[in-house]
Parts: structure tokens; sequence; C-alpha cells
């Protein structure tokens, strides 16, 4: 059961009034399909048809996407803190499933964070019923600073560590494995994949007054460029870092926007990168073992088959978060990159079609 | 930028959710055992009396929280027939409205318990649930266990095999590695007590062939949920009620609607709140209720449009479930 | 595929050979993962140069915390990052993905419940899916690794994977006895995993067998044999290969010899080409014999059914 299966557009923002303030914290797990062949939309609809009574949500457009509905679990645990200060939450986390162009899976967990003001009232005696009402919040007794959580959650090594802090990475994990169980699938991949991992945080915007600019860095480099759009929602500044070989972080500082779409966003984002790594990757490979004569590399092949289509950057994202996209664009190059990957690929083609009509005619 | 605003949906891509009628409030006239009705050691006019002088339309407007003139209740009566059924609806049912007519009371719909085990039939197939699939398994589903401290997500929810409680269970005294100091005996703990722990076990179901048999406390759960008009398959509702013909009966339960309307201006079945009047002894049941009600997360989509149009109405209405259901327990 | 490395009885050189078939593929340019599943000893980190985790992991995030339940994940090295032989550094160009999954140190054997068959399955089903070999080096004998691994293999999720049984095994009488006995015998592999649900005749077809520490008489090792000495040990040889007919472990279901070699015996780690013509400690025999091992755990022509 989950709020964004629902067509109610419940736009719960991350604002901070009174000294409380939300954080949304999420991970976004992305992996190759365990199947030989790209799945039907009836198919793709039954593998993320992951609770029974609750609609599929489909579209066709601009690629296949499946999405399950949302799925609640409860937690009673001390959310993460950079600092080590160890408050604790109550609430639900709420994952979804999906599946795109029937080959890509994706996993997604996420929590809004109600972090209490000062004179916060304890919270602890709600009934259990009190936080089944708005699934995936989870209402922390006692004051942490939003940002001391968000560094908390993304800077965590890797988060499967023993430990008693809010484990997402954990959920995200066991829901991805669950739809590679399906079933359904042959478990033939036709290539091996690594998973990524992209974890995201959306804080309250710092200064809430005029003047506020969008800012993007990657990788430590930091830069600003104009262009936030107007109320209702707006995107302040956003950090993209890539941590490591499969680990990505996101963080965003943000006003008025719907956290379902946030979460859309982080998807969207986390399904073109993992496309860059991975075609990066194999891309990277059959650079050293060039097939002699112009043979074109054998591991192109699933490439060109399974994942060039899939390419459709900031489909599914909302008018509000288009800066992001546009943004991330611009700094991380991520098109720049996918089309100069895309265009090694094809010269490779042509160059075994030459040499395929060199020795027809010789 | 073209200046144009474009706006591309797929009907396919959002969900849609039917809103089903609502009363201010569902009355429970009571609830029997089948053997009671065969034995007739109950004398149903006077059970139903009893009930009828707590469920004055005064009393109901006050409890569902509208002034009296503006009321929409109905009534209804859920049978026990899902362990035995000796007695078909040709027989229970007239026996039923006429000792509630006696006592001033209308029966607006008569719902049988077994409905709520039974396979759902063609809308449970579209929805991807096994073929014998039952309200009582889309239910269980529903369910997201109220977490012990310390629950962090990194490992998966325990088994339950079948029970639900409010709390953390006293450790098993399993097998111990040997050269270990047995354990000391630790209490059960509920979670969020207030001072001391009431901690509460109920079983949900069992297996027993031909497959599984679900507990009387959960039965009643599903129960109050289609009362409470928070059921949905697929965005559709679980249950529809049928018309029936208090004239023509059929003989046993299983050709009996899982919701039956009986003739009349009746309002509608499923209600904003609950009040059942119930005999003493159901305490443990409907306090097993009330608990199992606060682990269902119902459709999200359901639940804000039940508030939103509560707020339309101008009809206080709490958003925790068992806050919604009310009960009244007559003594001996 | 998922390849399980068993054997008859401990000193066969069972982990070490893994090892060695493990950086081959990989530096064939083939994404392995290796599992240390011998719970008893788990010391896949000393065979693959790995000292801070010779013994096994620090820090309980281990194979053992992660099947007993206390981690979410176990941990994931990254090999070349952390084998430490020079040669190895940079990683040679081509190579692929080369991941191993320690054990705890100090974790030890442990009863089996049902719960750490869901996370085993779990686990190894994600790795199949990132890795084309993913190696799981067992205990020897009839340990509760075995059983764990024939327990989740019969599993609907794992069932599609294509898994695979190599037992190692020295070449003397005993070994090849014991050998059979562990593929065929009572609460052998295949008795065993049909109790779990196991179809037979594939998992009979999907086990194979390396001889290990094999005398190989043409090698320079015995060029100064006396002839009877020669004639012996050929017929010695000669013998053992009706015995392992005998008891269907003979040629048909082999897939490879490695020869004796001290290098192997005594330092248990990995064989490198250095090692043959640099330092000329290890035997080029082994090398090669290494080579085709690596090549045949992964040529689908090898593991044909009979």
């Amino acid at each position: 059961m989950g709020a964004e299966g629902g067509g109610c557009a419940e736009a719960k923002d991350a604002t901070s009034a009174g000294g409380r303030s939300d954080v949304l914290v999420g991970e976004v797990r992305t992996g190759l399909l365990a199947n030989s062949r790209a799945l039907t939309e009836p198919e793709a609809t039954a593998v993320v048809a992951l609770s029974p009574g609750s609609q599929v949500r489909v579209s066709a457009r601009p690629v296949p996407h499946a999405v399950s509905p949302g799925l609640t679990l409860g937690v009673h645990c001390p959310v993460p803190s950079a600092s080590g200060t160890r408050r604790d939450g109550l609430g639900t986390v709420l994952s979804r499933a999906s599946l795109t162009s029937g080959r890509l899976v994706q996993a997604s967990t996420h929590a809004r964070i109600v972090l209490g003001g000062r004179g916060s009232v304890i919270e602890g005696r709600r009934p259990w019923a009190h936080h089944l009402v708005h699934p995936g919040t989870i209402e922390v007794v006692g004051r942490l600073p939003a940002d001391d959580l968000a560094d908390g959650f993304l800077l965590t090594a890797t988060g499967d560590g023993p430990g008693v802090v809010l484990d997402l990475g954990a959920v995200c994990g066991r829901l991805l494995d669950q739809v590679q169980e399906s079933p359904i699938l042959d478990q033939k991949l036709p290539f091996r994949a690594r998973r990524t991992r992209f974890r995201f945080v959306l804080l309250p915007c710092r200064h809430t007054a005029a003047g506020e600019s969008f800012h993007h860095s990657s990788a430590g480099d930091s830069d600003t460029t104009s262009g936030s759009s107007r109320a209702p929602g707006h995107v302040c500044r956003v950090d993209f870092v890539v941590a490591d070989e499969t680990v990505r972080t996101l963080r965003m500082h943000g006003s008025g926007l719907s956290l379902v779409d946030v979460v859309g966003l982080c998807e969207d984002f986390a399904l073109h990168d993992w496309l860059l790594t991975t075609v990066q990757h194999v891309v990277a490979g059959s650079r050293v073992r060039a097939g002699g004569g112009g043979r074109l590399p054998s591991q192109l092949k699933p490439v060109i088959d399974h994942l060039l289509h899939v390419w459709m950057p900031a489909a599914r994202v909302g008018e509000e978060l288009l800066p992001v996209w546009v943004g991330l664009e611009q700094r991380a190059g991520f098109s720049r990159q996918w089309e100069s990957l895309v265009g090694w690929i094809r010269d490779q083609l042509s160059l075994s079609l030459l040499a395929v009509l060199g020795d027809g005619a010789r | 930028m073209t200046g144009v605003d474009v706006v591309f949906a797929e009907t396919s891509a959002t969900d849609r959710t039917v809103e089903i009628p609502l009363s201010h409030l569902s009355v429970e006239l009571g609830h029997l055992y089948m053997e009671e009705l065969v034995d007739g050691s109950v004398d149903l006019a006077t059970y139903f009396g009893r009930i009828a002088s707590w469920t004055g339309p005064d009393q109901l407007a006050d409890l569902a929280r509208v002034p009296r003139a503006r009321l929409r209740a109905s009534t209804c009566v859920l049978v026990d027939d899902y362990a035995a059924a000796p007695l078909g609806p040709d027989v229970v049912v007239p026996r039923l409205i006429a000792a509630a007519r006696s006592a001033g009371l209308t029966i607006d719909y008569i719902a049988r318990e077994s409905g709520c085990a039974a396979p759902l039939g063609g809308v449970g197939a579209l929805a991807g649930l096994p073929p014998a699939a039952s309200l009582a398994d889309l239910v269980e589903s529903l369910i997201v266990a109220d977490p012990a401290a310390g629950f962090n997500g990194s490992r998966p929810p325990p088994h339950e095999n079948g029970w639900l409680c409010n709390g953390v269970r006293s450790p098993a005294d399993g097998a111990r590695q040997a050269m270990r100091a047995p354990v000391a005996w630790q209490p059960p703990v509920e979670n969020r007590a207030h001072r001391h722990s009431i901690f509460l076990d109920v079983e949900i179901w069992r297996e027993q062939a031909p497959g599984r048999l679900w507990s009387c406390p959960f039965l009643a759960t599903v129960w109050q949920l289609l009362r409470l008009g928070q059921l949905r398959v697929l965005g559709q509702p679980a249950v529809t009620q049928v018309d029936i013909d208090p004239d023509d009966l059929p003989t046993t339960w299983t050709q009996f609607p899982t919701i039956a309307r009986l003739p009349g201006r009746a309002a509608p079945f499923a209600a904003y709140r609950t009040l059942s009047v119930l005999d003493g002894r159901f305490v443990p049941v409907e306090h097993a209720v009330r608990m199992t009600l606060g682990q269902v997360a119902v459709d999200p989509t359901v639940a804000e449009q039940t508030l939103r149009r509560a707020g339309r109405e101008k009809v206080p209405l709490p958003a925790e479930l068992p806050d919604r259901v009310g009960h009244v327990f007559l003594g001996g | 595929m998922i390849l399980f490395a068993t054997s008859d009885k401990g000193g066969t050189g069972r982990s070490v050979t893994s090892c060695n078939v493990a950086l081959r593929c990989a530096l064939q340019g083939h994404d392995v993962c290796y599992l240390d599943f011998d719970f008893g000893s788990p010391t896949a980190g000393a065979i693959f140069h790995v000292d801070s985790a010779a013994r096994g992991i620090t820090g309980g995030r281990g194979l053992h915390s992660y099947l007993e339940g206390s981690v979410s994940a176990p941990v994931e090295l990254d090999l070349w990052r952390h084998i430490e032989r020079a040669e190895l550094r940079p990683p040679p160009a081509g190579a692929a993905r080369l991941v191993l999954l320690p054990g705890d140190e100090g974790g030890g054997e442990f009863p089996i419940d049902d719960e750490m068959i869901d996370r085993c399955q779990r686990l190894l089903r994600r790795l199949a899916e990132e890795f084309e070999l993913v190696i799981v080096d067992l205990s020897a004998g009839r340990s509760y690794a075995l059983q764990l691994a024939l327990e989740v293999t019969a599993r609907p999720a794992l069932r599609a994977v294509t898994t695979r049984w190599l037992v190692f095994h020295r070449w003397t009488r005993q070994h090849i006895i014991a050998a059979a006995g562990l593929a065929y015998g009572d609460h052998g592999i295949v008795a065993t995993g049909v109790d779990k649900g196991h179809v037979r005749d594939q998992l009979d077809d999907s086990v194979r067998f390396v001889r290990t520490a094999v005398p190989a008489p043409e090698s320079s090792q015995f060029a100064g044999l006396l002839p009877t000495q020669a004639a012996w040990l050929q017929e010695t040889d000669a013998e053992l290969q009706k015995l392992a007919a005998r008891r269907r472990v003979g040629r048909s279901v082999l897939l490879g010899s490695v020869p004796l070699d001290p290098v192997l015996q005594w330092r248990e780690q990995l064989i490198l080409d250095s090692d043959v013509r640099t330092l000329q400690i290890a035997n080029k025999e082994t090398n090669a014999a290494l080579d085709a091992l690596a090549e045949d755990v992964l040529n689908d022509d090898s593991w044909e059914g009979l």
C-alpha cells in the first residue's frame, strides 16, 4: 500500500516550520532483469504485482514502464546521524519495484523523516494505527538537525554493516531480490551487470528568501547556474556525487515539492546512471579486447540488443523538477557521455559491416 | 520553448479507485453462535429487546456525531456459518427478521461469516491473487505489523506463522548449545505500553486441510473493514451487496450472498463508523479485532477519499481505524 | 554459473586450486566471485594474498555473520584492490571483476535453519545475476556447508540458475574411493540432493572430478627415475585409472588434473606466471593444468550430459 500508489497527489513538502523539519531519505537500486529477453507488458505487470488486490501502474510511452503498488514496512529504530546522536524514530518506510522496457529492474525505498523541533511532545506513545495513516513517514522524538541526519544517511560507508540504525538499503535490496526471484523470470541473463545504489535526500531550502540559486556539483566540484523554477515547488541546490563504482548520492534542497515526484526523479536518474555505468563498463572491456579485422566485439551485441533504446532521460520527471535534470545534464554531461558511447558502438558496428562486405568482395 | 503547455497522460498509468456510498453509522445488532440458534437456548425476542434499548435514534446520532435529522444508519447481522451450518438461510433469516421486528428493530443487511473466507472469484484472479484467495487473504496482505523496538529493516520481518501480537513475545525456551547457562524467563512486552504491559497475541489462521482455517477474531476484523468501506480489489469494491427476497431463500449458505440486502429503504451498508452491540463474552474477540485493525494499512487512496468526504459532510472522523469502531457490551 | 567446490577429505588442495581457477577466469575477462564457505577454517584470504582477511574478516561482516542474520549483506572484497602481489598491481588490462566474500575471523561450523537457507539462496541468486562465475568453496566431506548448498540449489529461485559441482580428490586409492562415496554414496551429494528435491539425472550430470597432486611420470621431476621405478609408477597409475572407472569417477567425468607441485602443496597460494618464469619455483605443468582447468570450467562442452 503506498501513497504513491494512489491517484491522490498528496504534496507533502519538505519544510521547516516551527522548529520542525522534514527530510526525505531514500535509496534506489538498479539492475538488469534476470531474464533472457525483454518482458511483455502482461509479464512485467505480473512480476511487479507484489501486493494482492492492488493495482500495478503501467505506461507504454516513451518506454514501457510498470510500477508495483507501494509496500509498507514498520520500523522502530534510531535514525542515521553523522554526529552519532541517537534519536529513535517510529513509523513506516515505503518501497516499490519497477520495470523499465521489460529489461531493467529497480527497487526504491524511501521515508519522510519528521524531526521534532524544540519542545516536541513525546510521540512515542501514539498507537501504531496513527503511523499507518501516512505510510512512508517516520516520526523522530527529540532534536536532530536535518543536516546531521542527511550526512549520516549519505555518508554511511555502505549501510550494510552490523548496526542498529535505520537500514533502507537492506529493505531495498531485499525487494530487488524478491522481484528477481519471480518464477516468471528464466534467470538467464544476456550479460552480467552490476547493480548500482543511488541514495538521495531532500532537505528544506536553507535560504527561503528570494534570490536562491540553483547549484549543482559533481564529485566535489561545484558551480552555479541560474534557472530555478518558480513556485509552487522549487529546487534550491543539488549535489550529485559518484561515491564509488556502484554508489551514487544525491543531496537536494527544495521546498514545496511533491515527494512522490522527487522519488520518481531519483528513480529516473538512477536508471540512466545505471545505463551509463553499464555501457561504459562493457565498452571499456571491449576496447581492451577489440576483435581484430573489424570484428564486432561480442560483448557489444547484448548492449545493442537490450540497452541502447532504453535511454529516455527525464521521461517521467515533472515540470518543477525538470531544472534538476537540465542542471545535471550540463554539469555531469550525462547525455554527452551517452552519445559518445553510442557513437563508438555504432562505429564498431559499421566497421564490422565493412569487414564483412570486404570479405564478400574478396 | 513553444510557450504551449503540453500535458501527456496515459490512462493506464493512473489508477482508479471507486468510491462507495457511506452511511454515518453501521450498527451490528448482536452476534449469536450457530449452536444457539439450533438449540434455542437464546430467547431471540428478549435478546433483540435488550439491544434495542441501546440503539435508539438519539443514541445512534450521538455516536455518529451528526444531528439526528441527518443521520444515515444501517443495521446488520453477521451469521456464524463458517465452522458449521446445520441450519440454512431459509430457516435462520426469517427467524432473525421476526425476532428483531418484535423488538422494534429492522435488519437491513444480513451477511455470512463464511463469505469472508470464500474465494473472491473473478475479480481476485484479475488482481493476481491465487484462485482460492479470499477477503481474509486480502486483508492479511494488508497487515503492517507494529515493529518491536530495534527493528531497523536490516532483516525481513519475523515470520509470524499465523499469529499477530502487539509487542514482543517472551523469548522462546529453545534448544541451547551445550555448556551454556539457561536463560532466565523474560516477560513479554507490549509496544508503547502505558507503564504496564497488556500483551495480546492473536491467532490469525491455522493450517488445516484443505487450506487455512481463519480465526474468528480475524474474520471479525475483515467484517469491520467491510463495514468501514475500506476494502478494494484493483480499486473496485471487494464485495457488493445483493438484494434478496425473504420469501425465496436458499437452503444452504453457499447459495446466499456474502452481504445480502433485505427489502426496504436501507441506508448504505458501509459507514464512517461502526457500532457493535454484543454480549460481554465477546470482549476478548473484539479486543483482538481492535488490535488487528490497528495493524492494517488500507489503500491510502481509499483512506484519503473517506476522510475527504467526511470533511465535506462535516462529520468528525478519526484517521485511525480502531477509533472508528464502537462497542456496547451487555452483561449477562 | 554457480560452481561448488568440495572434496572427500582435507588436504586435496581444493581451496588453492579453486582460487587459482578464479584468478585465471577473471584474467580472461570473466566476472568472478569467490565465496569462502569453508566455515570451520575460512582462509581464502590467505590464499589470495589478502593480509587483512587471511583468517577471515574482522568486524562481524563476513559470510558467517550474514548467514546467521546479523548483517544484511556480507562484505565483498574487490581483490584487485586487496591482493598483495606486485605483479597484479595495477590489475592486468582486460581483467574482469574478481571479488572475494570472506568468512568471519574466528567463525566456526554452525547448524542450519530455515532463515539461513533463505539468506543463502538470496545471496547466491544475486551473485549469479552479477557474476558469470560464482565459486563456492565448501568444507571437506559431508559438511553443513554442503548440506546448505544442496538445500538452496533445490529452491525454485535457484533451480533455473546453472549449478555445478566439482569434487577434488588426490590421486590415491583411498581418495578415489572416498570421492566416489561423497558424490554417489549414501548421504552423498546426489542422494542428499535428490532428497532435497533435485532431479537425479540433472544433478548426476552436473558433478565432475578434479584429480590433485597427480604424479606426472613424464615431467622433469621424475627424470632421474630408475626404469623399474618408472614402470611401477605406470602400473600403479593404470590400476588407479581402472579403480576410478569402476567407481564412476573415470575419464568421462574428469574435468582436470593438477600435478603434484610443492608450491601448491606448501605455499597454498596463487600461482602467477612470474612464479614459473622468473622465480622458477612452480612447474610450468602446474600452470598449464590450472589454465586448462579454468578454461574447462567455463566451457559448456566439458559439462555436457553423458
